[in-house]
């Protein structure tokens, strides 16, 4: 699914308009949802974590790093990586996605995703130290409803 | 309570669970009538409706998955790495899904986002499928690639 490019269908799905890698002259799909009724992507996320957890933004996997699979996964009682496997380089489009701070922010917003959101973040983080340096500048862009505490 | 729908889809899961031909026949139909997915998991006003009939699609193929599991890595191995082009209709009958039961109902499923965008308020059981699929089996998900015998020993974590 990561290799069809599921994670960045389902990501640019969440995102609409504001996604990074929709072209500059795609039509403007305009914000779901409304007053009284928000679309609900917990199940989006949930899929979109899941796949995450299992891929790597480095493109030759794990031949890299000691450690495999990532901190997330490991403690888990069924790992979604199995023992003797190696994590699937994610692609540039999903990669472009993972790296916007957008992403972040669009999610957090509401307050509702912060499970998912915490579990991508820790494994990109594992990931990547230059993303642990993107994700404290989104904990400092955050509006003050959500530096109250409310998420981190 | 549960409504009589929700009785016969609870009878219709746990059938589909211990029959993997009628879970295979079950996704093939609905690959080939993508309507199904639009009138009964998207436009359907009934949340017992939806609920019900995530739930069978996510049983019918975690059920297929490890019948298929061979097949799916052993196309994966040609195709090599992540070469998705960003906003693919990932509807293509080649690749490696194309063989394979699931393959086809998984790109012809992604390939019903924008009807589930125009049917924001009932999207949430579509996205459940991709949880549940997420969850099912591990060469489903397609985004590991068995390592070598000699990669294999190191990437085991130490204990």
């Amino acid at each position: 699914m990561i290799e069809r490019g599921l994670i960045t269908r389902l990501l640019d799905f969440f995102l609409g308009d504001k996604s990074p890698v929709r072209p500059a002259d795609a039509p403007v799909e305009g914000a779901l949802g409304n007053t009284v009724m928000q679309p609900k992507y917990f199940h989006l996320l949930n899929a979109a974590m899941k796949l995450i957890q299992c891929a790597t933004t480095r493109p030759t996997g794990d031949a890299e790093r000691p450690e495999s699979p990532s901190p997330t996964t490991a403690p888990r009682e069924s790992p979604l990586v199995p023992a003797g496997a190696t994590l699937v380089p994610l692609s540039e489009s999903d990669g472009v996605l993972l790296h916007s701070q957008v992403l972040y922010t669009h999610a957090m917003q509401d307050g509702l995703y912060a499970d998912q959101v915490c579990e991508i973040m820790a494994h990109m983080m594992w990931e990547d130290k230059y993303f642990t340096a993107l994700s404290i500048s989104v904990r400092f862009a955050l509006p003050a409803r959500s530096r109250t505490g409310r998420l981190w | 309570m549960a409504t009589p729908f929700k009785d016969i889809g609870a009878s219709l899961v746990a059938l589909y669970r211990k029959h993997i031909p009628s879970c295979k026949l079950f996704l093939s139909r609905l690959t080939r009538h993508a309507t199904y997915i639009d009138d009964l998991l998207l436009c359907c006003n009934s949340d017992a409706v939806r609920t019900t009939l995530a739930e069978l699609i996510g049983t019918a193929a975690a059920a297929l998955l490890p019948f298929e599991e061979a097949l799916l890595l052993e196309q994966q191995e040609p195709s090599g790495g992540a070469g998705v082009v960003a906003g693919g209709d990932g509807g293509g009958a080649g690749g490696a899904g194309g063989a394979t039961v699931i393959g086809r109902f998984v790109d012809m499923f992604t390939a019903r986002m924008p009807e589930a965008r125009k049917n924001w308020p009932r999207f949430n059981e579509y996205f459940s499928v991709f949880d549940t699929l997420a969850d099912a089996s591990f060469p489903c998900r397609r985004f590991v690639r068995m390592g070598k015998p000699g990669e294999a020993a190191a990437a085991v974590p130490p204990p």
